[in-house]
């Protein structure tokens, strides 16, 4: 301000003009900037506010969120369960809503963060949810043969010299991924009990797929393939001669199937309410037919946490240290 | 004529309805994304939780993660090299200025920026379709982007050298490869080696992830202990990537600027011409013998090209019939990416001009607090956004939320890195002459500073706007929303018509944005 008293002793009276405009835009500066901050404030508050709103909005209707991921044996990708959606709605009067995740760890930590309420996880994603978050299985869904337990297999090309168990030392085998119950888990088991260290005896990769892992072997580049059983007619489009191709040689233990699951923190009630709706809907024709197309599941019998006991155990023969060191 | 005090007002004015306009809009894309403040407050013990878990890092696992990263390492040089090389003579087709024919490189040039668009994560999953997993996959796709990336830059290179000059060695009878061998080429080799470390810096962060898809590297062992929720052993791969990124950014950085200041005294002409060979003998034959070294491990036989090639025709073929009916979910996907994109970019911009005025060495506060500053936003961009959106999982669920979240600090970490560069490198006076009149150092930088170098800082929002869009389409690989995961899945699923549908929109979505995008950078400069 010192400056701008000197000039206005300036007999100059463009400068003195120059000084007001100065000033007079300083001074509305200095309004406008209280004006603005006020207005920031405002704005700010608006922002606050509407969170809040959005917040609370989310807590006033209930909502129930069923996580899935798209079955990797399906036939078809199914990204939308809309139509089981709207039954389970019908059934627990509250509205469901699904969401599809990529990939299980996408529910389990959904199930975790109460993004998701229930979920169909497979085995080693339920043990893993149950100890990080309590989340508690209701149901195991029953497949084909009305059996509530399925296998893998393991592929060998057909010129294999690889004939039992055994000849697997020194070979390179592929499984499907590290979180997969019947890609990973229960075969890296099913080689250990043969005596097979995973490690030393032999060479290993994740493929990421049933898929690829079939396609490793059909290139060559494994020499035992781990996939669902059974793969080779599955991709029958994309690899035509992988029957002729390559030959059977084992299967792994049974497998738990896939199980719902419920987040730790839903009522007794509700978990209930799932239980039996869910239970209803496999009875019916219609629900029937839309598990079957949806989930290739035909029907559920009730679960509990020691019919999954045995991935605990078989994790424990894999060396999977599934609590991490605290 | 106009009056100050009509254009102060009116500046003002212009000023507060863009903050307004910026406020609605993030509020809008916060709605899109699922944001809400209780499920972020609701998730941070869990956060709190994780990092706790990560607090301590598995030492006893070092080992085998440093033989990943040296896996990942080899995939980011061998593609970086092969990928700038081959660019050098592509590109002589693609500059318009010296191509043999116009149109060819006008076509050339229309391919590759299609190409351009698609994340290198999407290339490494496709190309995991034909190839089958395995770190050939992985380099084959970053030696692509690695391709692309140099091609431009060579490109936008040749087009800026002065006309007069092609003229005037045409115009003593230069045949057109004299032309390259005495006008292009000479700076180009040596520009070469700056373009490599650039793409480098770019690749070995794209190496970190290829794993998510298969790719190789030591994305495969993260995402193994991500799924068996091995926090401490994530933890350990954490820390040591980010030594060995800091380390690499560290020497690209200090070789590039060596570089640049590299004018060796030659004593006489035949010191001269011994350079000369040193440089076109050695530098080469040193590549040769690394290339080779580096090819030899990743074990790929002709076979197996082979049988890559036939699968990958069919897949090629099959998205060429686009299956345009799958369009609704290409819509929404791509919708929700660009709401991801926009939040972060908008999040990211507001918080990077606040902690530009800490980081900036010579607006800060005090010297720690720049320090400190920019040790933190240099592990915010050290990243890739898709593994902080994991760590985001945690707190707040998979889903855009997540993904938004991670983009947001990402975007804040390089855009703060960049403009507090842009303010050190800016001349004191306009700091002074506001300081004089006896503001405060941050009034100095909201009222002196800062307008004066908006421009640039909305040019360098603007890039980030390009980038995050194309980093919001590869979120959904791991579920953090957006169209990625429709990809992700389709890809899996083999639905190859569905997959090129899927790319084309994402292409065309990212091509828009990107001309939407120049063309407000021209305006406000």
């Amino acid at each position: 301000m010192k400056h701008v008293k000197q000039m206005k002793h300036s007999k100059n009276a463009e400068h003195l003009k120059f000084v007001k405009d100065v000033k007079d835009a300083k001074d509305t500066k200095d309004t406008k900037d209280t004006k603005g901050m006020k207005q920031m404030t405002t704005v700010l508050l608006m922002i606050m506010a509407m969170l809040v709103l959005s917040a609370c909005g989310g807590a006033k209707e209930e909502v129930i969120t069923m996580g899935f991921v798209p079955m990797r044996d399906g036939d078809t990708l199914i990204e939308s369960v809309e139509p089981l959606t709207e039954m389970l709605s019908e059934a627990l009067g509250v509205t469901v809503k699904g969401f599809t995740a990529t990939n299980y760890v996408g529910v389990v930590e959904g199930l975790g963060s109460g993004q998701v309420d229930f979920g169909f996880i497979p085995p080693l994603a339920y043990v893993l949810a149950h100890q990080e978050s309590d989340a508690e299985v209701i149901l195991t869904s029953l497949n084909r043969s009305g059996e509530a337990f399925y296998r893998s297999q393991f592929l060998v090309g057909e010129e294999s010299d690889i004939n039992s168990f055994q000849d697997v030392r020194g070979k390179i085998v592929g499984f499907v991924d590290p979180s997969s119950t019947s890609g990973y888990l229960f075969p890296g088991a099913f080689l250990v009990t043969e005596g097979i260290d995973l490690e030393r005896d032999m060479q290993y990769i994740y493929s990421g797929g049933h898929d690829k892992s079939l396609q490793l072997l059909l290139n060559g580049d494994v020499d035992v393939a781990v996939t669902f059983v059974d793969a080779r007619e599955r991709y029958s489009q994309d690899f035509p001669d992988a029957m002729e191709r390559t030959r059977l040689l084992g299967y792994t233990d049974h497998i738990p199937n896939i199980s719902v699951t419920v987040s730790g923190s839903m009522e007794e009630e509700m978990r209930d309410r799932i239980q039996q709706a869910l239970l209803t809907i496999a009875e019916d024709d219609e629900g029937k037919a839309l598990l079957q197309e949806l989930f290739n599941m035909y029907g559920f019998v009730p679960a509990t946490d020691a019919d999954y006991q045995v991935i605990r155990t078989t994790a424990e023969v894999m060396n999977i240290d599934l609590r991490a060191q605290e | 004529m106009i009056s100050l005090k009509d254009y102060m007002s009116k500046r003002n004015r212009h000023r507060r309805l863009g903050l307004v306009f910026a406020m609605i809009l993030l509020f809008l894309m916060g709605v899109g994304v699922e944001f809400s403040l209780g499920r972020i407050v609701a998730g941070l013990p869990d956060m709190a939780d994780l990092f706790r878990r990560m607090a301590h890092p598995n030492f006893s696992y070092m080992g085998e993660v440093l033989e990943k990263i040296m896996e990942t390492l080899e995939i980011a040089i061998l593609s970086s090299m092969t990928g700038v090389m081959l660019a050098i003579p592509v590109s002589l087709l693609t500059a318009e200025n010296i191509s043999p024919n116009r149109y060819v490189s006008k076509m050339l040039n229309g391919v590759f920026a299609f190409f351009r668009t698609i994340p290198s994560l999407i290339w490494a999953a496709l190309l995991v379709s034909v190839f089958s997993i395995g770190k050939f996959s992985g380099t084959l796709a970053l030696a692509i982007i690695a391709f692309l990336m140099a091609l431009k830059l060579f490109r936008e290179y040749i087009e800026s050298i002065n006309e007069n000059q092609l003229n005037s060695t045409r115009s003593v009878g230069a045949s057109s490869l004299e032309v390259l061998r005495y006008c292009v080429l000479p700076n180009m080799l040596g520009m070469a080696v700056s373009v490599f470390f650039i793409v480098f810096e770019t690749n070995i962060r794209s190496a970190t992830v290829l794993g998510l898809v298969g790719a190789g590297g030591i994305g495969q062992m993260m995402w193994r202990d991500l799924n068996h929720l091995r926090y401490d052993n994530l933890a350990t791969i954490i820390l040591m990537l980010f030594a060995t990124i800091l380390f690499i950014d560290l020497l690209s950085y200090q070789m590039r600027k060596f570089l640049q200041e590299y004018s060796p005294a030659y004593k006489n002409l035949q010191h001269y011409r011994l350079h000369q060979i040193f440089k076109s003998v050695l530098i080469p034959a040193l590549m040769t013998v690394m290339m080779v070294g580096i090819i030899n491990s990743l074990n790929i036989s002709l076979e197996r090209l082979a049988v890559g090639y036939g699968q990958g025709r069919q897949m090629v073929l099959r998205m060429l019939q686009v299956d345009f009916s799958y369009y609704p979910k290409l819509l929404e996907g791509i919708f929700e990416s660009f709401l991801i994109a926009v939040f972060a970019t908008i999040t990211g911009g507001l918080l990077a001009i606040l902690f530009s005025y800490f980081a900036a060495g010579n607006l800060s506060p005090g010297k720690l607090t720049s320090l400190a500053m920019k040790g933190l936003i240099n592990i915010m961009r050290t990243f890739p956004p898709i593994i902080m959106a994991i760590i985001f999982f945690r707190g707040v669920g998979p889903g855009p939320l997540a993904g938004a979240l991670a983009l947001s600090i990402y975007t804040t970490g390089v855009l703060t890195k960049m403009y507090s560069e842009v303010l050190e490198n800016m001349q004191g006076n306009v700091k002074e002459s506001v300081l004089v009149t006896g503001a405060t150092r941050f009034e100095a930088y909201r009222h002196g500073v800062f307008p004066q170098t908006f421009p640039h800082f909305t040019s360098l929002l603007l890039y980030r706007m390009e980038s995050n869009i194309r980093n919001a389409t590869v979120l959904g690989i791991i579920g953090a929303g957006g169209i990625g995961t429709a990809l992700t899945m389709n890809i899996n699923w083999r639905n190859w018509e569905r997959v090129g549908l899927l790319l084309l929109g994402v292409s065309v979505m990212i091509i828009l944005i990107d001309r939407l995008s120049n063309h407000i950078r021209q305006k406000v400069k």
